[in-house]
């Protein structure tokens, strides 16, 4: 009786790897003469070797090809929002896109010379500014320049904050000067202006706010292929001290 | 001998897909390299001066004497603005069927763009009946550094300007009227649009219109 040594020898080898990597040691017993030579003369030695690797090896060499692929398409970018935030600083002029925005003062007031609240009795959170329309084009008040400055954890708020956010837009956007509703934002021209965040009126007025300053990226939407200024991001946050309006304060 | 027909199947199909593949990619390269989707989707620009009709598709449109103030009275409200506000008094008549036209800004020399649009630089001047005169009025609002030299423009579309008509008026502005209007005390009161010439009112101080 004949005995191939070599080949029982690999046998117990494969046997043996099947126990730690059961698929490829499954495909070496079934598939593989038991010599080192590949036993379809088609089959390249490389994916012969492969083959014969651990699974652990396998997985480790097809996540960096995965990671190497995604880098491509901009994987291996910093992530938006894991940069600390800046603070928002009251008379500090900052560049939130597509505005140069100034916060001037923080304050509250019950009421308000011809605006007027959804229900009697509500009060007015009221953020003033210096806003300026950095874009070549006229701007909707009502859309960027709203969702610009946002307040959080402020309780008793009419408005609901932004969908999966906790950020809520101003109820409106007046012109100091006029009382005007602040439509169209034109280029170029320095407005002072007042975000107004009404307030239910069973609800304490709050002495301190959470402020975010939510700048905007100029890009084509997929939808409709026309260029504007969307993905709202958080650029700065604070929580600053709110104080009563009063008529010395001014 | 089959197997090489086989194959030299394979390969002219795979060549004739690379080609098509290449000439899309060629068409898409010379149109982004010229611009070629702007120009294929810009307006029809119609030069016109004030005074002169300028003949659009679908309305002949006049702009009349510019007028300009830091403040204007529009309605009931009264507007006030850190810059300029531009009156611009538009003739309509429009062409063939009825037409309300929904676009007008201000081009300025610098490329900029200033909406006739919403509460505080307001452009309705409503239906315009065929072979009837329509009377109305385009305000701006504006920085003062964008007066001299601004055109109007005029369109029948105020969301999708492309491939239609649109009127170009120069204005004929300068810098010295830019500066006389932001240092003015006397408003511009804006009339109504109608089918009537609107009569000649003048403007208020600024600080009695409050």
């Amino acid at each position: 009786m004949r005995f191939n040594v070599s080949a029982h020898l690999a046998a117990i080898a494969a046997v043996r790897s099947f126990d730690r990597f059961p698929r490829i040691a499954a495909m070496s017993i079934t598939e593989e003469p038991p010599n080192d030579e590949p036993a379809d003369p088609g089959r390249s030695k490389v994916a012969h070797r492969l083959l014969n690797q651990p699974l652990r090896n396998l997985g480790v060499g097809v996540a960096v090809v995965v990671l190497g692929t995604t880098a491509a398409f901009g994987g291996l970018e910093r992530a938006a929002g894991t940069d600390r935030l800046a603070p928002v600083k009251v008379g500090v002029k900052t560049r939130v896109e597509p505005y140069d925005i100034t916060l001037n003062r923080v304050v509250w007031v019950d009421d308000l010379p011809n605006v007027y609240p959804s229900e009697r009795g509500n009060r007015w959170l009221a953020i003033t500014a210096t806003i300026r329309n950095l874009h070549e084009v006229s701007l909707y008040g009502a859309v960027e320049l709203a969702e610009s400055v946002t307040l959080s954890d402020v309780d008793g708020l009419v408005r609901t904050p932004e969908p999966d956010t906790d950020r809520v837009r101003s109820s409106y956007q007046k012109l100091i000067m006029d009382n005007s509703d602040l439509h169209p934002v034109q280029p170029s021209i320095d407005y002072k202006m007042v975000f107004l965040f009404e307030q239910k009126a069973g609800t304490p007025a709050p002495d301190r706010v959470k402020v975010e300053l939510v700048g905007h990226t100029w890009r084509e939407d997929s939808i409709d292929k026309t260029e504007k200024w969307l993905d709202p991001t958080v650029i700065a946050e604070s929580t600053v001290p709110m104080i009563q309006l009063s008529e010395t304060s001014g | 001998m089959s197997e090489v027909r086989h194959n030299s199947g394979y390969l002219r199909r795979a060549g004739t897909a690379g080609l098509i593949l290449a000439a899309l990619a060629a068409g898409r390269v010379v149109t982004g390299a010229f611009q070629a989707d702007d120009s294929i989707s810009a307006p029809f620009l119609r030069a016109g001066s004030v005074g002169k009709p300028v003949s659009l598709r679908y309305a002949d449109v006049t702009a009349g004497h510019v007028d300009g103030s830091r403040c204007v009275s529009v309605g009931t409200s009264v507007l006030r603005t850190p810059g300029v506000f531009v009156v611009v008094p538009l003739t309509i008549v429009a062409k063939g069927k009825p037409a309300n036209l929904r676009y007008a800004a201000l081009q300025d020399r610098q490329g900029r763009t200033f909406l006739a649009t919403g509460s505080r630089s307001p452009f309705a001047p409503g239906t315009s009946q065929p072979g009837l005169a329509r009377y109305a009025s385009v305000v701006v609002e504006v920085p003062p550094d964008a007066v001299a030299g601004a055109h109007l423009r005029i369109a029948l579309d105020g969301l999708d300007q492309r491939r239609d008509d649109m009127a170009d008026i120069d204005l004929g502005l300068t810098a010295a009227q830019a500066a006389g209007w932001a240092g003015s005390a006397t408003g511009v009161s804006v009339p109504d649009a109608a089918d009537q010439p609107p009569t000649i009112r003048t403007g208020r101080a600024c600080e009695d219109q409050t």
